[in-house]
C-alpha cells in the first residue's frame, strides 16, 4: 500500500534547506502534492517555489508556478480561508512583475496582464497601492514622467497587508526621486533608512544603495558612489538574485577598488548563465564590462571558471580581457536593443552609453 | 512680517510615538533610568575628582511602586526646568565642543518620557552637588509639571537629603509586572550588566550587575562558565575580543542554527545594552555565535536600539571578522580537534564565510564536508581524490550516483547551500581535475558502445527518435550500470524550465497563457532533452532485434515516460495521454 501523503511532513523537511537544494526539493514537493491531489499543498508549495525563485534565483521562473497557482485557486478558492485572497494576489504579483525584465513579452500583453491583475485587486479589495508601484516600475524605462505620476499615485494610496515593507517603499521613493534628478527629495526618503529607523526586509537597503550608485555613476560622481558601493558589496552578493546589485557595485569598484571588483565579478559571473531575467543580466554585464575595461589596462588575461553555456566559454579557463570585455558589452548591447525595441524608446541604449563613458 | 507662533506639542501624542513607534517595548524605561543614573554618577566623578562611591539603588513595593535612586550629580532648579521639562533637551548634549563625553550614554533628552509607558506620573527628587537645596518635580503625561522644594514637602521635611536623584514611579494599570522583583532583576541584568556602577535592589549587598572584574584576563574555562550563566548554553568555544570598538566574547553555539537567526546577543554601547540583534554590527555569517560585547565609539540610532551606519561601524565589523579569523587560525594549529568539532556542527556558517573570504577558505577547506557518490568527503579528501565531476541538482545526483559508482568515478553533489560556489573554488585554487557535469555532457559520462554495435542500432534509434520528436527529446545508446535501468532521461535547466512553462500553459488560458507563449518565443534553438538507452538492459537488447518501426516508436514513448517518472520529473497531460495510447497499441498487438 502506498504511503499516505503528508504535506506537513514534507513542509517540515524543507525548513533547513537553502538555495538550489531547496528549489529542487520544492519542485519535488509540488509533484508529490499533485500526485496526491492535495490542493492545499499544490498551491502552498507553488507559492513557496515562486517566492524562492523570485527572490533568490531568477524571477521569471516564478511565472509558471504562479499561473498554475491561479488555476488551482480558481477551482478551490476556500482552502486558505480569509488569507487566500492575499496569497493569490501576492503570487500573481510574482507572475506580473518579471514581465518588465522580459523583452520578448510585448507591452500590449503586459497591459492585459495588469488589467486582469487589477480585476483581482478589486475582487479582494487589497493591493491597490502595490498596483500603482507595479505600473510605475514598468514605466520607468518608457516614460519617466508617467512613471513618476504612477509613483505619486502609489504614495498617496493607503497601505494594506499586501504593501511592501516600509523600507522597500522608501527605497523605491529614493529611486523615483533620483530618476527625476531630485536629490533632496531622495534624501528625505533615504534618511530613515540610513538611520535604521525602519525594519528592513531582505531587499532593503539594497535597492536604495543601488539607486544611489547608478545615479552617482551616471552623473560621473564616483566619490558619491563609493560609500554606497562599499555598503552594497558588504550585504549584496548572497545569491543569484543579487546580480543587479552586484552589477552596480562592479560599475563603481572598477574605478575605486579594481582588485575587489575583479574578485566579485569572477565569483558571481557563473550566476549570469542561463538567466531569464534580462534586466538582471543587463545590470551585471554593464558592471562587469566596466571592471574588464579597467582591468584591460593592467592585464591581458584573466582566469575564470565559467560554465559552458556561455558562448564565450574557453576550455582552458583563461580569457583574454579585451575579448571578454567586448563579449560582455555585446551581451549588454543586445539586451538593451531588445528592451528598447519592445518599449519603443532609447532608454537602455542611452543608459549603456552613460555606463561606457569612463570619465571618472 | 507676520507674528511668529510656536508649535504646540501634544505630549500624549509624543508618548504614543515613543511607545508605539520608537521603542519596541516598555522594558526600555528601566534602561533609560539606568542610563540617566550612570551619566549623573559620571558627571559627579568629573566634578569631584577622587570621589568613587557611585551607586544605584532600587527600592520596590512589588506591583505598585519603584524608587530608583542614584547618588550622582543631581540637578539644580535651573537644570530641572531646562532638562527635565523640555523634550529633546539632554543635559548631556552640547558639551565639550559639542562632542559627547565618552562616559555619557544618553544624548537625545527623551529618555525620561519612556517612564510614562509604565506610570501615570513621574516624581523626581533631586539635590545637586552645586546647591544646597533639594527639589521635587512631578510630571504628568498631559504635559504639566510642578516643582517645589523637597525640604518643604512632606516627603522631605526634616530629613537629611543626600546629593543625587530619585525617580519614583507608580504602576499604571496593566503595568504591574514591571514593578515586580523578578522583572526588575531581569531587566537590570539585561540592560545594565556591564555598567561600571553597582545596581542594588532593596538594599541587597550583592549588586545585580556584577560581572567578573578581570573578564578580559579570564581563562577559557571561566569564560565558558560565564557564557553558560549569561546565555544558558553550554558553548563549544569562546573567542575573546579586545579591539578599538569591541570588547567581550563571542561564544560558539553547540548546535546548528539557521542563517536567519540574528538575535540572542548582548550588545552593549558604553556599558548599556543597546540590542540583542546581530545586525548591523555582525556579519551575516555570525549566526553560529552568541556575542557579549561592549562597544565604544559607535553611534546609536535615536531609539537606541541599533547602530548608525558610518565608518566606525564598518571598522568594528572588520575587527570582528579579523578576530574570529585569527582565533580559528590559531586553533587550526593548536587545537585541531576542537576546530573539527566546531566545523562538524557549523559547516553551513563556515561555508558561507569561505565562499567570499579566501583566508577562511584556506583555513577550513580541509575540514568542510561535501556529499559525494562515495559518501561524505572532506575538502582534504577531495584534494587527493583525483578527477571528479560535480552536479548541482540533488535528485539528479541521487539518480546518477549508482552510475558513477559502477564506473568507479567520483561525483560530487554541489546542490547544497554554498557548495555550488565552493566546489569550483576548490578545483580552481588547488588546480584539481574537478569539472561541472552539465546535462549536455551526459553523453560523455555514459560509456559509448563499440562502433559495430552502434551501426546495428542505427535503425532502432532512427525509429525511436521519430517517436520522441513530439517531446523535444532525442534517444541515444550507451552502456551503464545498473543494468536493470533501461533508460536515463537527461534534461538541462533550460529544457526543464520549458517543461514547467508548458505545464503552466496547459493549466491556464487567456492572457497568462499567451504571456507564457511569448516567454518561450525565440527559444526554438534551445537544447533537446536526451533519452539514454542502456545497452546492458535486457529490454533494450530485445528492442535491438525488433524490425517493426511502429512498435519501436511506441516503445520509445513508453521508455521515455518511464524514464521521466524514474527521474522524479512531473508528467504532463501530453505524456500521460501518450502512455495510455501506446499501452493500448501494445495490448492490441497482443490480440
Amino acid at each position: 500500500m502506498a504511503d499516505k501523503y503528508d504535506g506537513d511532513l514534507i513542509q517540515e523537511s524543507l525548513e533547513l534547506l537553502k538555495g538550489a537544494a531547496l528549489r529542487e526539493a520544492l519542485l519535488s514537493a509540488i509533484k508529490q502534492a499533485d500526485e496526491a491531489q492535495d490542493h492545499y499543498y499544490r498551491m502552498f508549495f507553488r507559492y513557496q517555489y515562486a517566492a524562492e525563485v523570485y527572490f533568490h534565483d531568477d524571477p521569471p521562473k516564478a511565472m509558471p508556478a504562479a499561473i498554475e497557482f491561479s488555476s488551482i485557486f480558481e477551482e478551490y478558492p476556500d482552502l486558505f480561508g480569509s488569507a487566500g485572497g492575499e496569497m493569490y494576489i501576492m503570487i500573481m504579483q510574482l507572475a506580473v512583475d518579471p514581465v518588465v525584465s522580459l523583452p520578448q513579452i510585448p507591452i500590449s500583453q503586459w497591459e492585459e496582464m495588469m488589467d486582469q491583475y487589477y480585476q483581482l485587486i478589486k475582487r479582494f479589495n487589497i493591493g491597490h497601492r502595490t498596483y500603482w508601484s507595479q505600473k510605475s516600475q514598468f514605466m520607468i524605462y518608457i516614460d519617466k514622467e508617467k512613471a513618476f505620476e504612477y509613483f505619486q499615485r502609489f504614495w498617496k494610496t493607503g497601505r494594506d497587508d499586501l504593501s511592501d515593507c516600509r523600507a522597500c517603499e522608501r527605497s523605491f521613493a529614493v529611486r523615483m526621486h533620483l530618476l527625476m534628478g531630485d536629490e533632496e527629495g531622495a534624501a528625505v526618503h533615504a534618511k530613515p533608512i540610513k538611520q535604521r529607523r525602519l525594519s528592513f526586509c531582505k531587499d532593503t537597503p539594497h535597492r536604495m544603495l543601488k539607486a544611489y550608485i547608478e545615479y552617482a555613476m551616471d552623473k560621473g560622481d564616483l566619490k558619491m558612489a563609493i560609500p554606497y558601493a562599499r555598503e552594497l558589496k558588504r550585504i549584496g552578493h548572497r545569491d543569484r538574485g543579487d546580480l543587479s546589485y552586484i552589477g552596480a557595485v562592479l560599475r563603481c569598484f572598477a574605478f575605486s577598488d579594481l582588485e575587489q571588483g575583479v574578485k566579485l565579478m569572477a565569483n558571481s559571473f557563473p550566476w549570469a548563465a542561463g538567466l531569464w531575467d534580462e534586466k538582471m543580466a543587463y545590470d551585471f554585464y554593464k558592471g562587469a564590462g566596466a571592471v574588464l575595461h579597467q582591468l584591460s589596462r593592467k592585464e591581458e588575461h584573466i582566469p575564470l571558471t565559467l560554465p559552458e553555456q556561455f558562448s564565450c566559454f574557453r576550455n582552458d579557463g583563461v580569457y583574454p580581457v579585451k575579448e571578454l570585455e567586448q563579449w560582455v558589452y555585446g551581451q549588454a548591447e543586445d539586451i538593451a536593443g531588445r528592451f528598447d525595441a519592445r518599449n519603443g524608446t532609447n532608454f537602455f541604449k542611452d543608459n549603456l552609453g552613460l555606463a561606457v563613458n569612463y570619465s571618472y | 512680517m507676520g507674528k511668529e507662533y510656536h508649535f504646540q506639542v501634544n505630549l500624549g501624542g509624543m508618548l504614543d510615538i515613543l511607545s508605539n513607534h520608537l521603542y519596541k517595548s516598555a522594558d526600555v524605561f528601566l534602561r533609560e533610568l539606568l542610563q540617566n543614573g550612570t551619566d549623573a554618577i559620571a558627571l559627579r566623578k568629573r566634578r569631584e575628582p577622587g570621589w568613587d562611591q557611585g551607586a544605584i539603588n532600587i527600592r520596590l513595593k512589588p506591583g505598585r511602586k519603584i524608587v530608583f535612586t542614584d547618588n550622582g550629580a543631581g540637578l539644580t532648579k535651573e537644570e530641572i526646568h531646562q532638562f527635565l521639562s523640555v523634550i529633546g533637551q539632554s543635559s548631556k548634549s552640547g558639551m565639550l565642543d559639542r562632542r559627547l563625553q565618552e562616559d555619557y550614554i544618553g544624548r537625545f533628552g527623551i529618555g525620561l518620557l519612556s517612564c510614562f509607558m509604565v506610570s501615570d506620573t513621574i516624581v523626581v527628587h533631586t539635590k545637586s552637588i552645586d546647591g544646597k537645596k533639594a527639589y521635587v518635580w512631578k510630571g504628568k503625561p498631559d504635559g504639566t509639571y510642578t516643582l517645589k522644594r523637597l525640604e518643604d514637602s512632606k516627603e522631605g521635611k526634616g530629613k537629611d537629603i543626600p546629593t543625587g536623584t530619585s525617580v519614583i514611579l507608580t504602576a499604571k494599570e496593566g503595568c504591574e509586572e514591571y514593578f515586580q522583583e523578578e522583572t526588575v532583576t531581569r531587566l537590570v541584568q539585561y540592560y545594565g550588566l556591564m555598567l561600571p556602577v553597582p545596581v542594588r535592589l532593596n538594599k541587597e549587598k550583592k549588586p545585580l550587575n556584577q560581572i567578573p572584574e578581570d573578564f578580559m584576563q579570564m581563562g577559557r574555562g571561566k569564560l565558558l562558565a560565564f557564557g553558560e550563566w549569561l546565555f544558558q548554553e553550554k558553548f563549544l568555544d569562546v573567542v575573546l575580543f579586545h579591539t578599538k570598538h569591541l570588547s567581550g566574547a563571542a561564544y560558539v553555539l553547540p548546535y546548528k542554527t539557521d542563517s536567519s537567526v540574528k538575535n540572542g546577543h548582548r550588545i552593549y554601547l558604553k556599558n548599556m545594552l543597546l540590542t540583542d540583534q546581530g545586525t548591523p554590527l555582525l556579519p551575516d555569517w555570525a549566526f553560529f555565535l552568541r556575542c557579549f560585547f561592549n562597544t565604544a565609539e559607535l553611534r546609536p540610532t535615536a531609539s537606541r536600539e541599533s547602530f548608525y551606519e558610518d565608518g566606525e561601524l564598518e571598522e568594528a565589523r572588520q575587527e570582528f571578522s579579523d578576530t574570529v579569523k585569527q582565533h580559528f587560525r590559531h586553533m587550526s594549529k593548536d587545537n585541531p580537534e576542537t576546530l573539527h568539532k566546531i566545523v562538524s556542527v557549523h559547516y553551513d556558517a563556515i561555508k558561507s564565510m569561505a565562499v567570499w573570504d579566501d583566508e577562511i577558505f584556506d583555513m577550513f577547506i580541509d575540514y568542510l564536508p561535501f556529499v559525494t557518490s562515495e559518501g561524505r568527503m572532506t575538502g582534504a579528501a577531495l584534494k587527493h581524490a583525483g578527477s571528479a565531476s560535480y552536479i548541482g541538482d540533488v535528485p539528479r545526483f541521487e539518480q546518477l550516483k549508482p552510475v558513477f559508482i559502477a564506473q568507479n568515478r567520483l561525483l560530487i553533489c554541489s546542490g547544497y547551500a554554498f557548495d555550488e560556489q565552493l566546489i569550483p573554488k576548490l578545483a580552481k585554487r588547488f588546480h584539481l581535475p574537478v569539472v561541472p557535469l552539465h546535462e549536455e555532457d551526459m553523453g560523455k559520462v555514459l560509456k559509448g558502445i563499440p562502433a559495430e554495435e552502434r551501426r546495428e542500432a542505427q535503425r532502432m534509434l532512427a525509429a525511436m527518435n521519430e517517436g520522441l520528436k513530439e517531446f523535444d527529446c532525442r534517444a541515444d545508446l550507451r552502456s551503464f550500470q545498473p543494468a536493470d535501468l533501461p533508460a536515463l532521461y537527461s534534461i538541462s535547466d533550460d529544457v526543464r524550465f520549458l517543461r514547467q512553462v508548458q505545464g503552466a500553459k496547459e493549466s491556464s488560458n487567456g492572457v497568462f497563457s499567451a504571456a507564457l507563449s511569448s516567454l518561450l518565443s525565440g527559444n526554438s534553438g534551445k537544447a533537446l532533452a536526451g533519452l539514454y538507452l542502456n545497452y546492458y538492459n535486457p529490454l533494450v537488447q530485445r528492442l535491438l532485434s525488433v524490425q517493426d518501426d511502429e512498435l519501436l516508436r511506441s516503445m520509445a514513448k513508453v521508455l521515455y515516460v518511464q524514464a521521466l517518472a524514474a527521474g522524479g520529473h512531473s508528467l504532463h497531460n501530453k505524456e500521460l495521454r501518450a502512455l495510455s495510447r501506446e499501452l493500448l497499441y501494445l495490448v492490441d498487438g497482443i490480440k
